[in-house]
């Protein structure tokens, strides 16, 4: 199953889930939630971190923490 | 009529327009106070609701949740958990923006649950408005149960509103309804949890044992009990969270989409996208960085200077006529070379600090500083610096004073820490001036390379190089070494480009210089004044009648040195200071330092530029001729009479242009990193660590090269 930190460039895809780790409900209060549609918009210079949109809003995110996402295959 | 205060809490996410509020409302009628212990500023304003009735509002941090993930945001519960505190609301604001409903009402649904009268403002609705999404303020208001009211704080639109409302609620009797806890759970538990922790509400009751934080005080009964309950209970608090937090958003989630049209309409900014295509582009993203940073480092650096000489020479017009009309005392000596130039001290910074923050609150205002970390991020990581670090360190080689005051923006306390701890070690302004005359002293001007290339630019370019990679390697020794718990994450919002405004920019010029004056002040003008006394007393007769003692009959060996430039040098030597000097010159010799230098060195401690006067002093040069060159060819010409070498040789000049690089040696740094810190184990122990190293590393240039 893939995560967050996989997604392709400008590639839209739906939350299945945040996996258990001290950070999942700081991820689900920024509105990471399971089944709402994210897409990639940019990735930094250095290839970290990356620029998502979801509900309507931009987040940067580390793909460290991208890594907690799972998206739906 | 009995006036009366009313205590009102201002809460919401970042970037929903909360200061903005919150200076619309109390306008210049703030201020800003500590909260006992920690190291976040407490904001509080002011302002009427009607003849009789005052408001009292206090900003809280912005935060997306109750639960909190940093020192800032743990204080928004310790005010609303405890009717004691003395900012406990009578009533909540809470300020949501209408393009972002549903993940700014997650907050709001949780401090609603507190059950305390609470209002909810819609701020932005031009934004929603613009986008053509109508949104249906009643059906929201009904849903929610709430008082709630569309505002525009940037534009002060809806705020006469807000305050006949506030009034509106304050008058009704407040009634709280029953809460429930938002997630699945045995009603025994509940009930006992409430008992033991003597409280109505369960939801307060929970964050009272959820929140670390807040469960370290609770009694040591207290505590136990309500670990036996979770034991028996089988209570996962983590979990619980996580269910509360999907369960209010599928709330939101059914009530946004009765009250918003159609939410796929809202559309990112089309202009947002375009300017990112640059200022995120991966080659003219760092250009646009770049060129920002100089303009910025251009105007502290040199905008800066025409109004600090201003003040400068006002400040010495000011003590050289106080001393002609007033008597030769103790007291008037005091206020005219003790506190006049300490006062002097202080306000120097105050036209670099204003810029510093008008170029800080720009970058703030208009969104572009979530830029700035998206792009740096990935470089200053590894050494445990925030994205935001560059603009204090890059602001470092301007002066630190204002730098230290700029991370203030970095909401990690261990990123913070780690920065302003290593600021310091930038090439500030101060130090240029002693670098030019070691510089001049080490290699002299004539010598190039490939015919235009000057050795002397090269050492001071090596010297700014040699900063920026101390600072960082420093750094990630700090945050290797402290034992901070507060964990590293980056999940932060790019908020779409805004325009400034003057009113919001002006606020945060006008507060962080009122913070440096007030706050950092009194430790400059009482460290200014014992260098003062040190320098201005001696131990015996020679400093007092110095005429006896000086043989004038000594042909004068020249121009320089008149017979008042020969009574000062000698009253310095002759000072405390000047014996202090004498004291440590044992242990600066293996630095290749003589007791003139020890002497240097202690008065620079107010400021690495004093240096320069200091030198020329005890050289007995005239005061009227404090020029580099007279100052260097004097220092040039001093003969060690011990070895018959130059005493400024290259090797001790090495050294010291190696011990001002690293040394703290500034007085108004340690009571910034104080103020900041609001601590002086921080202060010291950096003046402590930098002083060390600068002693090691000009021992081993000494040793080196003599």
């Amino acid at each position: 199953m893939r995560n967050l930190s996989q997604i392709q460039l400008q590639e839209t895809s739906i939350i299945e889930d945040v996996i258990e780790h001290p950070l999942k409900t700081k991820l689900l209060e920024m509105g990471f939630r399971k089944g709402k549609t994210v897409k990639l918009i940019k990735t930094a210079p250095f290839g970290d971190p990356i620029i998502v949109e979801l509900s309507g809003y931009k987040l940067i995110i580390r793909k460290e923490e991208a890594k907690l996402i799972k998206l739906a295959s | 009529m009995e006036e009366r205060t009313i205590k009102i809490a201002l809460i919401g996410n970042p970037n929903t327009g909360k200061s903005s509020l919150f200076n619309q409302l109390t306008g210049l009628n703030q201020k800003v106070g500590n909260y006992p212990g920690i190291t976040v500023d407490k904001k509080i304003g002011y302002f009427n609701l009607s003849d009789s009735i005052k408001a009292e509002l206090i900003d809280l941090p912005g935060t997306y949740s109750l639960y909190p993930r940093s020192r800032d945001e743990e204080l928004v519960m310790e005010v609303l958990s405890n009717p004691l505190n003395e900012h406990f609301p009578d009533l909540i604001l809470v300020i949501a923006d209408a393009t972002n409903l549903r993940r700014n009402l997650l907050v709001f649904e949780q401090i609603k649950d507190l059950g305390l009268p609470t209002m909810l403002i819609v701020n932005m609705i031009d934004e929603l408005e613009k986008s053509d999404v109508k949104l249906d303020l009643g059906r929201l208001k009904y849903d929610f149960n709430v008082a709630a009211i569309a505002t525009n704080a940037r534009k002060g639109k809806g705020i006469k509103e807000l305050k006949g409302k506030i009034i509106e609620i304050d008058q009704k009797k407040f009634v709280s309804k029953e809460i429930k806890l938002p997630f699945n759970y045995n009603a025994v538990w509940e009930k006992q949890l409430k008992e033991i922790l003597g409280l109505e509400n369960p939801y307060l009751a929970w964050h009272w044992v959820a929140q670390p934080h807040l469960r370290t005080k609770l009694t040591g009964v207290a505590k136990q009990k309500a670990e036996d309950l979770e034991k028996k209970f089988n209570i996962n608090i983590q979990r619980l969270i996580s269910q509360e937090i999907i369960n209010r958003y599928n709330k939101i989630d059914l009530i946004i989409d009765e009250c918003i049209e159609d939410t796929k309409q809202i559309k990112s900014s089309v202009i947002t996208d375009k300017i990112d295509q640059f200022v995120l582009h991966k080659t003219w993203g760092f250009f646009i960085l770049i060129g920002l940073l100089l303009v910025m480092f251009q105007s502290i650096f040199s905008w800066a200077s025409g109004p600090m000489d201003l003040l400068d020479n006002g400040l010495a017009i000011a003590a050289s006529w106080l001393g002609e009309v007033l008597p030769d005392t103790f007291l008037a000596n005091l206020i005219t070379q003790g506190i006049i130039p300490g006062i002097s001290g202080i306000l120097i910074f105050i036209p670099q600090i204003a810029l510093l923050f008008l170029f800080i609150a720009l970058f703030e205002e208009s969104g572009y500083m979530a830029r700035v970390v998206f792009l740096m991020d990935k470089l200053l990581r590894p050494f445990g610096l925030s994205g935001k670090s560059v603009v204090p360190l890059i602001s470092g080689y301007a002066c630190a004073i204002p730098a230290i005051m700029a991370t203030r923006s970095i909401e990690n306390w261990r990123e913070r820490l780690s920065t302003l701890l290593v600021v310091p070690f930038m090439t500030c302004s101060a130090r240029l001036p002693v670098y030019t005359i070691l510089i001049a002293l080490i290699v002299p001007a004539s010598v190039t390379y490939f015919g235009f290339l000057s050795a002397q630019a090269l050492l001071l370019l090596f010297m700014y190089v040699l900063a920026a990679a101390t600072a960082l390697f420093a750094s990630l020794i700090v945050s290797k070494s402290l034992k901070l718990k507060e964990d590293s994450f980056l999940i932060m919002e790019l908020p779409n480009y805004k325009l400034p405004r003057l009113k919001n920019v002006l606020y945060t010029m006008y507060e962080k210089t009122k913070s440096f004056v007030f706050g950092a002040g009194k430790i400059i003008l009482s460290i200014s004044i014992v260098i003062w006394l040190l320098s201005s007393f001696g131990p015996n007769d020679k400093f007092y009648n110095p005429e006896k003692y000086i043989d004038f009959s000594i042909a004068q060996v020249d121009e320089t040195q008149t017979k008042e430039s020969k009574i000062e040098s000698y009253k310095l030597e002759h000072s405390f200071i000047g014996y202090l000097g004498k004291a440590i010159e044992p242990a600066i010799k293996p630095l290749g330092y003589d007791w003139k230098i020890g002497i240097a060195l202690l008065t620079s401690f107010a400021a690495r530029e004093v240096f320069v006067g200091t030198i020329a002093t005890i050289y007995s040069i005239d005061a009227t001729d404090e020029e580099t060159t007279t100052i260097k060819q004097k220092m040039q010409n001093d003969i060690d009479s011990k070895t018959g070498k130059p005493r400024f040789g290259i090797a001790t000049s090495l050294s010291l242009l190696i011990f001002y690089a690293f040394a703290m040696q500034c007085m108004s740094t340690i009571a910034i990193v104080k103020r900041e810190t609001k601590s002086w184990a921080w202060p010291i122990g950096q003046a402590v660590m930098m002083t060390l190293l600068a002693y090691l590393l000009s021992f081993v240039t000494y040793q080196t090269f003599a």
